[in-house]
C-alpha cells in the first residue's frame, strides 16, 4: 500500500505544478522587466552619445546648412523638384499641431524578417519604407519626381545613338547577343544625381555616395540572397561615385522605368551592413537601418513575434513627422484585427467591402473613427482570363459575348458591395494610359446570343449550348480558393452564364496549385486580379513573347498590333509620347478581350478620428508623416 | 452513466458474453438490438436520425424550386420530375428496396447486404447515366408565376433548391445573408440560398460521411487488425508500427495534409475516403487485440486440434463475433467522421462552392464585419450538435447492451 | 523495467520515421509541388525575375533533388550525427560525424524551423497545461459524486449532459462564445481574439488600483483572454474523463477489498476516500497520454477561432504553403510528443499499480 499513487500524491502533485505555473509566472515577469531597463538603459547610451556629438559640434563651431536651395541645372532632361517638406511645412502652422502620440496600424500576416532585400512580404516592405529613404520619391499628388536624399539629378539620355547603332549593326547581320557584347556599344542612359550633404543615418553617421554605391554593389552580390532585388536592378549596368556627393547609375538599354529604378532604391548604410559575412546576413531577420523619418529601436536585434515599434529618428535630416512612435500589430485573423480596432487598440483598419459595408453603419464604431473611401491610381483590378489554346475561346466574339453575358455594374453591387469602378482594361480610368474613348461593352444577353450562333453555337434540347462538333460549352473556372469573395463572384457568374446555356463550373485551388495551371497552361478560364503601379507595364501579360513558361501570357494571346504597341512604349522615354501609345493599346486589348475586365476596387479606410489632416491625394491618402494628433486627444503617449 | 444505460445490477445478466456464443451470431445480435432500443436515449438518437435520413431521401419533395405541378396554357406538366438529379432518384428507390428486404424473412442476412450492394451499383449507374436533368434556371418558374402565366402552382413545402441563389431577387441596398422571415424560415445564406433548404439538402451529406467513411474505416480496420492477429509476429510487429505512426498524429492535422495534397480533386468522395483512411487504427487494435485474446481460449485449441485451420477458425467463426462490439466503435466513429467533414467545412476545405454543407454554413455564422449572424451559428450548429449526440447515444446504448463490464473498463 | 524502456524508445525509432515519411510523401503528390508555394508567395513580378528566385531557393532548400535525397537531407538534418555541412544540395561534403541536431530552414519563412516552432510551441503547451488539470479536477469530483448517488437525479442528469457536452463540436461552441461572449451587440465581455491586450506589455503584472481605477494588470489580462479558449478545449474532456471516474469508482466499490473495509466497520465515506479513491484514479492516469493528440487536435480549431499563434495555426498556415520543412517539423515534434506521453503513461501506471510489470 505505501507504494502506492494516492490521492495525497495526486494532490502533491497538483499543488507541486501550481507552484511550478506560479514560478515560470514569476520568471516571465521578471524576464519583462528586464527587457524593459535593457531599454532604457540603451535609450540613454543613445542620448548621451548624441550629448557628445553635439558637444564635439558645439566645440568645432556650427556648420551652416547649404542644401536647402536645390541649384537646377540648365539641360532640359534635369529635375530637382521642389521641397519634398513643402505641404508637411504648411501643416505644422496650423494652430493645433502638436508631435506626439503613436499611430497604430495592423499587419494581416506575421512579419518574417525586416532585413532589407531578405524580407519578401509587403508587411515588411511596409515598415521598411519608413526606415529607408531613398534618392527621390514622387509626389504623392503631382506624381512628379521630388529629391529626398538627393538634391537634384541629370538624366543624360542617350538612346538615339543607341538605336542608331543598334540598326546598324544589325544591318551588318548581328544577332542581339553580339550587339549587346560589342563593346562599342553606346550607354542608352546615364542619370547623375547630387546627394544632399547633410544626410545622416540613424546612427549618426554621413550619408555619401559611397553608400549608395555600396546599396547597388550589395545588392547584386551573387552570396545575398536577395534575387528579388537582384532581377529588378539588372537592369542598371552599374553605379559609379562622381564624387562624395555625386553618383551616376549607367544603364545599357533604354527603359522607361529607369529614373524610376535609380530614384527608388533604398539606400543602405555601408558601414552597418558591411560587417556582417554573407551567409550571416542571409540568416539575419532583423537588420533594418536606414537614414528615414523612423528608426528602430534596435537596429539589430528585431525578431519575429516581437512587436514592431518605429520610434521617430531625431537625426532625421529633413522635417519631422508628427508621430513619436509607429506600432504595427500583427493579427492574422481577419476577426481578431477587426476586434482590435473596435475597441480602439489600433487606429487605422483597411476593410474589405463586406466589413466596410457592415461598419460604416455602426454607430459605435464611427463614434470614433473617420473612414475614406476612394478609387486609388496604384489600386488593382480582377479580371476573368479565357484560354485561347482552348477552341471555346479563340473566337473573339466569343469571347466578348461572355463579357456582355455578365450584368458588370450588378457584380459591383453584389460582390464588391459597390465599392468598385468598372474596368474596360489593364489601365486605371484615372490614369493618363486609360483611353477615354473606350466604353466599355455593355450588359447585352441578347446580342451575346447573336454573337454566339453568329460563332457556330446552337442551344441543344437540354438548354445547353452546343458547338458545331455536338460538344456541350462547359468549362470550369480556376480561381484562387480561400476567398468567399470569389467564391461568390464564381456562383454569380455561374448562374449568369447557365442563362445563356453554358455551364461554368467553379473550381477554387490553392495558389501553389493554382500557380502551377497558369504555369502549365493547363486551365479553361482563371479570375484573378492584378495590382497596378503608378504606370502600369501590360508587357508581362499582353506580349505574345510571354507566352513562354513563365510567363504571364498564360491564355496565349497573341495580337500582333499590341506587341508593336507596347515594345514601341517602353522604348519611349518621353511621357506624353508614350501615354499615347498606351491608349492605342488599351483599344486593341478591349477589342480582343483576352480577359473579360470586371471591376477596379476601392481602398476602404478607417482611421481613429483624433488623427486629423487625412485627406485624398492622387496617390491615395496623403503620406502618414503629413497626419498628426492635437495635443488634447493624444492618447496613447499619455 | 445515464439512466438510459442500465446500472451493472440490472443488466446484461441475461446477455450472453459474444465470445462465447460461436455460432449463432444472429439471434444474438438481435438481443443486443432489442436491448439498446429500449432505452429512452436511443430511441431520441434513432428518431433524429431517421429525420435525418427522411431529409437526405426526400430532399426534392421537400426543398425545390420547381413547382411538383403546374398548369400552364391549360395543361398540367410537372417541372419536378424533369429536374430530378440522379441522387434524387436513386435514393428513394434504394430505401425503397431496403425496406423491401427487411421484411422478406427468407434470405439470410449476409445476403440481403449482398442484394443491396449489388442493387445500389446497378440504380445508382443507371441513374447517372440516364438521367441528366435540362439546364434551367431555378428562378424560371417564380418568373412564369409572376408574369401570371401559370394558372395553377403546386410547391413543395420550401420552394427552393439548396442551390437557388435567389437571382431575380437582388437589391444592392439589401444584400445577404436574410435574417429568417416568413419567406425564409431560417434565412438566406451569403450567397443568398435559402438556409432551410441548404439545411435539408445537407443531411446527404452528412449521411454519406458517416457511413461511407466509417465504412471505409471499418473494413480497414477488419483486414488490418484481423491479418495482425492472424500472423502474429513480424507482420504484427510493423502492424503496430503503421497504427502507431497513423496513431500518434492528431487526426485533424493528418486530414488537413491529406486535403492539402489534393488540391485538384477536391470533392466529397475524396473528403470520404481520407476522413476513412485517418480513423481506422481503433478498430485495427480492436480487432488484433480481440483476436489474439481468442488464440488462446480453450475452444480455439479444440477446435484446432479437432483439425480446423487456424484461418478458418479466426475469420469464419471469431470475426462475426468481434463485429458487434465493432458496431459500438462504428456508431461513435460516425459521429466523429460527422465532426470531421464539419470541421473540414468549417475551415474552408470541405465540399466544393455552392453545395449544402452544416460545417460549411456554420463557417459563415461569423460575418467578415465582425457581426453574429445568429441563424448561420443556430441551426447548422444545432443539426451537427443532435446528428453527433444521437450516434453517441446509440452507440452508447449498444455498448451497455453488449456487455456491462466493457463500459465499465471503457 | 530499464530494459522495456529502452526497447520501448528504439521502437519509436521506426514510428518516427515513419511519421515523417507519411508527411514527406503525401506532400510530395501535392500537385505543384513545393516551389509552387514559393512562388505562390513571391507574387506579381516579371517572369525572368519569378523564374530566377524560384531556381535560386530549388537549389538552396535540395528542391531539385530526387525524392530520396531530399528527404534524406532532411533526416540529416534532424539527427545528431551524419553529413555536417550538407552544404548547397545534399551531400556535397561528407565530414560525417557527430553535429548539433536541428530542423532545417523553413521553405516559406526562410528562417530556421526550430526558431519558428520555438515562438508557437509555448502558446500550445500552455493551454494544454492548464485543460489538463482543469478536466482532471472536474472529471474527478464529478465522477465521485455521481458514483456515491448512483442512480439519483444528479447522476443521471451529469450522464446525459457529459455525452451532450461531448457531442458539442468545438467550432460550434467556439463561434457560439464569439457571438454571444464577445459580441459588442449582444454581451461583450470577453475579448474576441489573442492571447493578450495591445497594450499588455505597458502593464503592471498585478492588478493594481492606480488613482482608484482598476487596472488589469498583465496577469490578469492574460486569464481574461485565456478564459473562453480554455473553456472550448475543456468542456469535451472532462465529459468522457467523468464517466471514466464514475465506472471506475463504481467498480472498486463493490470489489472485495471495499467490502472487507466495510465490513471492518469503517464508514463509506472512509471507504471510499481511504481505498477506493485511490484505485480509481488510476485508469485516469492511462488514458492521459491518450487525449493528448486529441488535445492538440482540438488546440488547432480552438486557436484558428480565436486567433492564437500556436502550434495549430502554425501547421494549417505551413500545410497550405506548402511548407514542407515545417510540416515535417511540426509532424516529428508532435510525434515525439505524442510517443514519449504514452510511454511515460505507461510508465506511471506501473508505478502506481505494483501488479503491473514490464518485464
Amino acid at each position: 500500500m505505501e507504494n502506492r499513487f494516492g490521492l495525497k500524491d495526486a494532490l502533491l502533485t497538483f499543488f507541486l505544478l501550481v507552484v511550478i505555473i506560479l514560478i515560470v509566472l514569476a520568471m516571465v515577469q521578471f524576464d519583462r522587466q528586464w527587457e524593459q531597463i535593457q531599454k532604457v538603459r540603451g535609450q540613454l547610451d543613445e542620448q548621451s552619445k548624441e550629448l557628445r556629438t553635439i558637444n564635439a559640434s558645439l566645440a568645432n563651431g556650427i556648420a551652416v546648412n547649404p542644401g536647402a536651395v536645390a541649384t537646377t541645372q540648365a539641360t532640359p532632361t534635369t529635375g530637382a523638384g521642389a521641397d519634398p517638406f513643402a505641404t508637411l511645412r504648411a501643416v505644422t502652422t496650423t494652430p493645433d499641431f502638436a508631435r506626439g502620440d503613436w499611430l497604430i496600424d495592423m499587419f494581416p500576416g506575421q512579419v518574417a524578417k525586416l532585413t532589407p532585400m531578405l524580407s519578401t512580404d509587403v508587411y515588411a516592405s511596409n515598415v521598411q519604407e519608413q526606415i529607408l529613404d531613398s534618392l527621390a520619391q514622387r509626389d504623392p499628388d503631382t506624381l512628379a519626381w521630388t529629391g529626398l536624399i538627393a538634391k537634384n539629378w541629370k538624366i543624360i539620355d542617350n538612346s538615339a545613338a543607341y538605336d542608331a547603332y543598334v540598326a546598324k549593326q544589325k544591318e551588318a547581320g548581328k544577332t542581339a547577343e553580339e550587339i549587346a557584347k560589342d563593346p562599342a556599344l553606346p550607354e542608352a542612359v546615364r542619370i547623375h544625381f547630387t546627394l544632399r550633404d547633410n544626410v545622416r543615418f540613424s546612427d549618426g553617421e554621413p550619408l555619401t555616395a559611397d553608400d549608395v554605391v555600396f546599396s547597388y554593389d550589395f545588392t547584386m552580390n551573387p552570396a545575398i540572397a536577395a534575387p528579388r532585388d537582384r532581377a529588378y536592378l539588372e537592369r542598371i549596368k552599374r553605379v559609379e561615385k562622381k564624387g562624395p556627393y555625386d553618383v551616376e547609375f549607367v544603364y545599357a538599354e533604354p527603359y522607361f522605368e529607369a529614373f524610376n529604378l535609380a530614384a527608388g532604391m533604398a539606400i543602405l548604410p555601408k558601414h552597418f551592413y558591411e560587417k556582417f559575412k554573407p551567409e550571416d546576413f542571409n540568416q539575419s531577420v532583423g537588420l533594418l537601418l536606414g537614414s528615414g523619418p523612423y528608426r528602430l529601436e534596435d537596429p539589430e536585434s528585431w525578431k519575429p513575434g516581437t512587436p514592431i515599434q518605429l520610434v521617430r529618428n531625431e537625426r532625421y535630416w529633413g522635417l519631422a513627422p508628427a508621430f513619436e512612435r509607429l506600432v504595427y500589430q500583427e493579427i492574422s485573423s481577419d476577426k481578431a484585427r477587426l476586434a482590435t480596432f473596435r475597441n480602439g487598440k489600433a487606429d487605422l483598419f483597411s476593410a474589405s467591402p463586406e466589413q466596410y459595408r457592415e461598419l460604416i453603419k455602426d454607430d459605435a464604431l464611427m463614434s470614433h473613427v473617420q473612414n475614406f473611401e476612394y478609387q486609388n491610381l496604384i489600386g488593382g483590378y480582377r479580371y476573368v482570363a479565357w484560354n485561347e489554346k482552348n477552341p471555346l475561346f479563340a473566337d473573339k466574339r466569343v469571347r466578348q459575348a461572355l463579357t456582355m453575358l455578365l450584368d458588370r455594374e450588378r457584380m459591383i453591387q453584389q460582390i464588391a458591395y459597390g465599392y468598385g469602378v468598372l474596368a474596360t482594361g489593364p489601365f486605371n480610368p484615372q490614369s493618363k494610359q486609360s483611353n477615354p474613348d473606350v466604353k466599355g461593352w455593355p450588359f447585352d444577353v441578347e446580342k451575346a446570343k447573336a454573337l454566339l450562333a453568329d460563332a457556330g453555337f446552337k442551344l441543344g434540347a437540354d438548354n445547353v449550348l452546343r458547338m458545331p462538333d455536338g460538344k456541350p460549352f462547359e468549362f470550369k473556372l480556376t480561381y484562387p480558393a480561400g476567398g468567399s469573395n470569389y467564391d461568390q463572384m464564381a456562383l454569380f457568374m455561374k448562374d449568369a452564364y447557365s442563362r445563356a446555356g453554358i455551364v461554368l463550373k467553379p473550381d477554387p485551388l490553392e495558389w501553389g496549385a493554382f500557380t502551377q495551371r497558369l504555369e502549365e497552361k493547363n486551365f479553361e478560364a482563371i479570375s484573378l486580379g492584378w495590382s497596378a503601379g503608378v504606370e502600369g507595364d501590360i508587357y508581362q501579360m499582353f506580349h505574345s513573347s510571354q507566352m513562354g513558361p513563365g510567363g504571364d501570357d498564360f491564355m496565349s494571346y497573341k495580337s500582333e498590333k499590341l506587341d508593336g504597341l507596347i515594345d514601341a512604349a517602353r522604348r519611349t522615354m518621353d511621357e506624353p509620347a508614350r501615354m499615347k501609345l498606351w491608349q492605342q493599346a488599351h483599344a486593341v486589348l478591349h477589342e480582343d478581350q483576352p480577359y473579360t475586365f470586371l471591376w477596379y476596387g476601392k481602398s476602404l479606410i478607417f482611421v481613429d478620428k483624433r488623427v486629423e489632416n487625412i485627406h485624398r491625394v492622387t496617390l491615395g491618402l496623403n503620406p502618414r508623416t503629413e497626419w498628426y494628433v492635437p495635443t488634447k486627444a493624444q492618447k496613447w503617449t499619455k | 452513466m445515464s439512466n438510459f444505460a442500465a446500472t451493472p445490477a440490472d443488466a446484461g445478466t441475461d446477455v450472453q458474453f459474444p465470445t462465447s456464443n460461436v455460432d449463432v451470431p444472429l439471434p444474438w445480435l438481435a438481443q443486443v438490438w432489442k436491448q439498446s432500443i429500449s432505452q429512452r436515449a436511443a430511441r431520441f438518437g434513432l428518431a433524429w436520425i431517421s429525420v435525418v435520413a427522411f431529409c437526405a431521401i426526400f430532399a426534392p419533395l421537400l426543398a425545390n424550386s420547381f413547382p411538383i405541378a403546374i398548369k400552364m396554357n391549360g395543361r398540367w406538366s410537372s417541372p419536378f420530375l424533369h429536374q430530378l438529379t440522379a441522387t434524387d432518384v436513386t435514393l428513394p428507390i434504394l430505401t425503397l428496396l431496403c425496406g423491401i428486404l427487411c421484411f422478406v424473412r427468407r434470405i439470410g442476412f449476409l445476403s440481403k447486404i449482398y442484394t443491396m450492394l449489388i442493387a445500389t451499383v446497378i440504380v445508382g449507374s443507371l441513374a447517372f447515366i440516364f438521367i441528366r436533368p435540362p439546364n434551367t434556371p431555378r428562378e424560371t418558374y417564380r418568373l412564369l408565376e409572376r408574369a401570371g402565366r401559370l394558372q395553377s402552382v403546386v410547391r413543395t413545402p420550401i420552394p427552393y433548391t439548396f442551390d437557388d441563389r435567389l437571382y431575380d431577387q437582388f437589391s444592392a441596398d439589401h444584400p445577404h445573408p436574410w435574417a429568417p422571415s416568413h419567406d425564409h424560415w431560417m434565412g438566406t445564406e451569403k450567397f443568398g440560398a435559402d438556409i432551410t433548404s441548404q439545411m435539408i439538402y445537407a443531411c446527404r451529406i452528412a449521411m454519406a460521411i458517416g457511413f461511407i467513411s466509417t465504412g471505409i474505416s471499418v473494413l480497414i480496420g477488419i483486414v488490418f487488425g484481423g491479418l495482425m492477429g492472424y500472423f502474429v509476429g513480424i507482420v504484427d510487429l510493423l502492424g503496430m508500427r503503421v497504427i502507431e505512426i497513423v496513431g500518434a498524429i492528431p487526426t485533424i492535422y493528418l486530414l488537413l495534409i491529406f486535403v492539402a495534397a489534393f488540391p485538384d480533386y477536391r470533392s466529397i468522395y475524396l473528403i470520404m475516403a481520407i476522413i476513412g483512411l485517418t480513423s481506422w487504427t481503433g478498430d485495427a487494435r480492436f480487432v488484433r487485440a480481440e483476436f489474439l485474446k481468442l488464440r488462446n481460449q480453450e475452444f480455439v485449441h479444440a477446435a484446432i486440434a479437432a483439425g480446423l485451420p487456424l484461418r478458418s477458425v479466426l475469420f469464419k467463426h471469431l470475426l462475426p463475433n468481434a463485429l458487434a462490439p465493432l458496431l459500438v466503435s462504428a456508431s461513435f466513429g460516425i459521429a466523429g467522421a460527422i465532426l470531421s467533414e464539419s470541421t473540414l467545412s468549417f475551415l474552408g476545405l470541405g465540399i466544393p462552392v455552392g453545395d449544402a454543407s452544416w460545417g460549411a454554413l456554420l463557417n459563415e455564422a461569423v460575418s467578415a464585419g465582425g457581426g453574429f449572424i445568429w441563424w448561420l451559428a443556430t441551426y447548422p450548429g444545432l443539426a451537427i450538435f443532435l446528428t453527433v449526440l444521437s450516434y453517441n447515444f446509440i452507440g452508447e446504448a449498444v455498448r451497455d447492451a453488449l456487455d456491462p463490464k466493457l463500459r465499465e473498463r471503457s | 523495467m530499464l530494459n522495456y524502456i529502452i526497447r520501448r524508445l528504439l521502437l519509436m525509432i521506426p514510428t518516427i520515421i515513419g511519421i515523417t515519411l507519411l508527411v514527406f510523401l503525401v506532400m510530395a503528390m501535392s500537385p505543384g509541388g513545393l516551389t509552387a508555394g514559393i512562388r505562390g508567395q513571391e507574387g506579381n513580378m516579371r517572369p525572368d525575375q519569378r523564374k530566377k528566385i524560384e531556381e535560386y531557393y530549388k537549389k538552396r532548400y535540395g528542391l531539385d533533388q530526387p525524392l530520396y535525397r531530399q528527404y534524406l537531407r532532411w533526416l540529416n538534418h534532424v539527427l545528431p550525427f551524419g553529413a555536417k555541412e550538407a552544404g548547397e544540395g545534399f551531400p556535397r561534403k561528407w565530414p560525417v560525424g557527430l553535429k548539433s541536431p536541428d530542423l532545417g530552414e523553413s521553405l516559406m519563412r526562410h528562417r530556421p524551423v526550430i526558431d519558428v516552432v520555438a515562438e508557437a510551441l509555448p502558446v500550445t503547451i500552455l493551454l494544454n497545461l492548464i485543460t489538463v488539470p482543469v478536466i482532471y479536477a472536474i472529471s474527478i469530483t464529478a465522477g465521485i459524486y455521481a458514483a456515491r448517488r448512483r442512480g439519483n437525479s444528479f447522476d443521471v442528469a451529469w450522464g446525459t449532459t457529459s455525452l451532450a457536452l461531448w457531442s458539442i463540436p468545438t467550432m460550434w461552441a467556439g463561434v457560439m462564445f464569439l457571438g454571444l461572449f464577445a459580441n459588442r451587440d449582444v454581451i461583450n465581455i470577453f475579448p474576441a481574439s489573442g492571447l493578450h491586450d495591445t497594450l499588455a506589455e505597458q502593464m503592471r503584472f498585478l492588478p493594481s488600483w492606480p488613482g482608484g481605477v482598476f487596472a488589469r494588470g498583465w496577469l490578469l489580462d492574460f486569464a481574461w483572454h485565456l478564459t473562453l479558449p480554455i473553456i472550448c478545449l475543456t468542456y469535451g474532456g472532462f465529459a468522457f474523463m467523468s464517466k471514466l471516474m464514475r465506472a471506475s469508482v463504481l467498480e472498486n466499490l463493490s470489489a472485495d477489498f471495499a467490502r472487507t473495509a466495510r465490513a471492518k466497520g469503517l464508514t463509506d465515506r472512509a471507504v471510499l476516500f481511504r481505498h477506493v479513491l485511490s484505485n480509481s484514479v488510476l485508469p485516469l492516469i492511462t488514458v492521459a497520454a491518450g487525449i493528448l493528440p486529441g488535445l492538440l487536435g482540438g488546440s488547432l480549431i480552438v486557436e484558428s477561432i480565436f486567433s492564437i499563434n500556436g502550434m495549430g495555426r502554425l501547421m494549417i498556415d505551413a500545410i497550405f504553403q506548402k511548407d514542407r520543412e515545417l510540416v515535417m517539423s511540426e509532424a516529428f515534434v508532435i510525434g515525439i510528443v505524442s510517443l514519449v506521453s504514452l510511454l511515460v503513461a505507461d510508465l506511471c501506471y506501473a508505478a502506481a499499480d505494483p501488479r503491473v510489470t514490464y518485464e
